[in-house]
């Protein structure tokens, strides 16, 4: 039906979207923001491609041991700069240490093949596996969203100091939003390796950690639905529009700008796009008289 | 030390640098008692509370709620210890509905599943531990917003309700936290004299229907003179005054550092 | 281990540390005021490099007038960074998240925009000293070290003085611990934060160029100047001292690990270190961040 050019685009779509909902949990609704994001793809993408290569293991293995590795090391990060608690800033300079070690262990360590990379990497990102993926990716990040511990999230973001004083331990919370964003990017990092078939440290970059928060932001804080709107904007810009690397950054860094003087909640900030809202969209379309045929009447 | 007192504050003293904010503090708050903190603008009123929820770590002193020694615990275990408090800038989530509000300090001592039943039992179409805790959530939490009389605004998010009703919502909060100590900072503040009135009132119908010892900072001399059993007057972080409303409105220290100085209040 | 070598790696050491303490106090003394994380300083810095590259080559100047007029640049940038990307954000009250985003967008924006129109090259600045080493007790010490450190030690103590001792100084320490009560007492609060985006950016302008001299003027130094906010959280944020000894810290640290123990994972020591110093001390070494205004 589609040629595989269109079949890669829509699989850097998912993937993508895969590392920016867990970012969502971690910024838009627990509000740090991380700028280390691609050094815990980068330990999916590497622990999937080790354990898939190396050691010849399936791939389903490969994306646990990638859940897992970048949850470990989410961990390791995490607590000790997490800890002080009111200034989350301490975290969000840490990670960019974070991601600077991470490239220089990766370009130095053997099992890694130093800045050389890893390739001839399995074929096993398949369009169809990576939607199952994804949808089980949001299923359950909207059962994160919509339970307590969503709301102790959002809660925390609102206000840390009402928050504890509402009994929320809000080091705790900043941890298991960080673990989930973490597990994450671990897991779409496994796919991007076996769908680029080729890892190189070069590849995780602070700039795509930057990108990553950037399309979180642009998305919507606060929403879940945006930031994967957001993602494949993101993924589709550059392709349709063809323009140099560099010039499409400088748009980014102005947009971002753009959107923090102007509308800094994002697109979609705090809204979820659902087919409810879509029905009452297109209800309030018809009454203007703008689609449709008049006096059709559509039930909730 | 028995269950008769409350809290107890002993010699607390908190410097930021080398100013003290408050010296050598000491009271006691006898249960079911309501109790009142009065003095001048920058006293330090506010850094006794964040102290006693342990948002600030005492320089010195010890603070005991019940006989036991609260002082250097994390301001959750305090709060899960039994007190609770409102602040004197309003302090909500903002973005959540007036009713998460009241959930989110509800299902803290009483959670009715954990992180992987969250994440993986909560299919949809199907009735679950999760959507049922969340039912039976909203219940529970409404009667407080009853009690506030503000249930007519559940779902509407917390920062689109005028002043008056957010601070009653921060003291719906406080109480879906099952206290037994109330902290409540300025509740009147930005209050006219009818919806005062009608504050003290509510102030002590709950605390007669929570079993609450309360201790207050008001400015409104009205309210502090109509509700508190007791009060304690602090003037640039040291103690000044202590007593009934009677003995305090006629003490002329007080007089001199509070009402002279600040004859509106 | 040989003592020359010894003396060698700590002046070394001292003289990048030099550099990061300056970024450091540039990028603590907006943090102290706005209490946010100006991730666009990196971005000043690295233009300085290429002001002071394009002062000498372009201009000609000598190494004094090209540090005042990459001084002055930045001064001006810095402060356009404040009235375009921060400002609006201050007017509305935003949270502080905000402002470090928009001052992430900013960083993404200057970067770029060098790598597009100047290109992805590596300047080297004009040879400044003939003789490039001289000799202490043995030891070669490089002479632009030596006046790294000088002139980074003259420009922290000209700072201090008129933080702590001067009129406006005075002020902005005062705005940096309660700006609401600063204001009150008649400090016009939106001409210090003016004033302290410019003194941040004359010490990206120092910093920078030095920076340039020692590495080359090349658009992607954030691996570098990214060295700041470390520095910053190791000595706790918004504390001028704190920011001052996290960098000379940092710095000497980083001189032994190379020549000691390993350069290939010399960042990775870096990182580690700032692990542990928040293990130990979770709000950094002179941290007073810990307790927010409630």
């Amino acid at each position: 039906m589609f040629s595989s050019y269109i079949w890669g685009v829509i699989t850097v779509c998912m993937y993508t979207s895969i590392i920016v909902v867990g970012l969502a949990v971690f910024t838009g609704f627990t509000g740090l923001v991380s700028l280390g994001h691609a050094a815990f793809v980068a330990i999916g993408a590497y622990t999937c491609a080790i354990l898939t290569k190396t050691f010849e293991l399936p791939f389903f293995v490969g994306v646990i041991g990638a859940a897992l590795t970048s949850g470990l090391a989410s961990l390791i990060i995490g607590y000790p700069t997490l800890r002080a608690k009111l200034r989350s800033d301490y975290f969000t300079i840490t990670t960019l240490g974070f991601g600077e070690a991470m490239r220089v262990i990766l370009e130095n360590l053997e099992i890694t093949n130093g800045a050389r990379g890893i390739g001839g990497l399995g074929n096993y990102s398949h369009p169809i596996t990576v939607f199952v993926i994804l949808v089980i990716v949001l299923w359950v990040t909207k059962n994160y969203i919509f339970s307590r511990y969503g709301r102790m999230s959002i809660s925390v973001r609102e206000d840390p100091i009402a928050a504890e004083m509402a009994g929320i331990n809000v080091v705790q919370v900043r941890l298991r939003a960080l673990l989930f964003s973490a597990i994450c990017a671990g897991i779409g990092g496994a796919i991007y390796a076996h769908y680029i078939r080729f890892i190189q440290p070069s590849m995780f970059i602070s700039t795509q950690s930057t990108l990553y928060t950037a399309i979180v932001v642009a998305g919507g804080m606060g929403s879940i639905t945006g930031p994967c709107i957001a993602a494949c904007i993101f993924t589709m810009i550059p392709e349709v529009l063809r323009v140099a690397d560099q010039w499409r950054m400088v748009a980014y860094g102005a947009v971002l700008v753009a959107i923090m003087v102007l509308r800094p909640s994002g697109i979609f900030g705090y809204k979820e796009i659902t087919i409810r809202g879509m029905r009452n969209l297109v209800r309030r379309l018809r009454k203007q008289k703008l689609i449709g045929p008049e006096g059709v009447e559509i039930d909730e | 030390m028995s269950k008769d007192t409350a809290l107890k504050i002993d010699g607390l003293t908190k410097a930021f640098g080398g100013i003290k904010a408050v010296e050598n503090l000491s009271f006691e708050l006898k249960t079911g008692e309501i109790m009142g903190i009065i003095g001048p603008n920058g006293a330090g009123k506010t850094t006794v509370f964040n102290l006693i929820t342990s948002v600030y770590q005492p320089t010195e002193g010890n603070i005991y709620f019940e006989g036991q020694n609260i002082t250097g615990k994390q301001p959750e275990e305090i709060v899960k210890l039994g007190i609770a408090r409102t602040f004197q800038n309003i302090r909500l989530f903002k973005k959540l509905t007036v009713i998460e509000n009241v959930i989110t300090a509800l299902d803290l001592n009483n959670p009715k599943y954990n992180v992987m039943q969250a994440l993986f039992t909560n299919f949809p179409f199907v009735n679950n531990k999760i959507k049922k805790s969340e039912i039976e959530l909203r219940e529970e939490a409404k009667k407080y917003l009853r009690d506030v009389g503000i249930e007519e605004y559940a779902y509407k998010t917390a920062e689109s309700l005028p002043y008056g009703l957010q601070r009653k919502l921060e003291i719906a909060r406080a109480l879906a936290l099952n206290p037994r100590l109330l902290l409540l900072d300025e509740p009147a503040a930005g209050m006219n004299p009818e919806e005062t009135r009608e504050l003290t009132e509510l102030i002590r119908t709950l605390a007669k229907k929570f079993d609450l010892s309360v201790l207050l900072i008001e400015h409104h001399m009205d309210l502090v003179m109509n509700l508190c059993d007791h009060l304690y007057v602090i003037n640039f972080g040291k103690f000044l005054a202590e007593g009934t409303p009677e003995v305090i409105q006629n003490d002329p220290k007080v007089l001199e550092a509070y009402l002279g100085g600040e004859a509106d209040a | 281990m040989e003592l020359s070598l010894l003396f060698q790696t700590l002046i070394t050491g001292l003289a990048i540390g030099g550099i990061y303490s300056l970024m450091a106090v540039g990028y603590s003394l907006v943090f102290s005021i706005l209490n946010f994380s100006n991730f666009a300083y990196g971005g000043v810095i690295m233009l300085a490099s290429f002001a002071g590259y394009y002062a000498m080559t372009l201009l000609g100047a000598n190494v004094f007038v090209a540090l005042i007029i990459s001084m002055a640049a930045m001064a001006v940038v810095s402060l356009a960074t404040e009235r375009v990307a921060y400002s609006p954000l201050r007017k509305r009250n935003a949270p502080p998240m905000f402002f470090m985003i928009s001052a992430m967008g900013l960083s993404i924006f200057i970067e770029n925009l060098v790598y597009a129109t100047i290109g992805a090259h590596f300047y080297a600045y004009p040879i400044i000293f003939e003789e490039t080493t001289i000799n202490i007790f043995g030891a070669a010490l490089g002479k632009m070290d030596l006046f790294a450190i000088v002139f980074s030690i003259i420009a922290i103590a000209i700072m201090n003085y008129f933080i702590n001792k001067t009129r406006t100084g005075i002020a902005i320490r005062a705005a940096s611990y309660d700006s609401t009560v600063a204001t009150l007492n008649g400090v016009n609060l939106s001409v210090v934060i003016g004033l302290v985006f410019v003194i941040a950016g004359a010490f990206a302008g120092i910093s920078g160029m030095f920076l340039g001299i020692k590495y080359m003027a090349y658009p992607n130094m954030g691996w570098i100047t990214n060295k700041a906010y470390i520095a910053a959280v190791i000595g706790g944020l918004g504390s001028l001292p704190g920011a001052i000894y996290g960098g000379v810290i940092l710095g000497i640290v980083e001189a032994f690990v190379s020549v000691y123990i390993t350069s290939t994972y010399r960042d990775v020591f870096s990182f580690a270190i700032l692990i542990i110093i928040l293990l130990i001390r979770p709000a950094g070494l002179f941290g007073k961040y810990l307790e927010e205004k409630v």
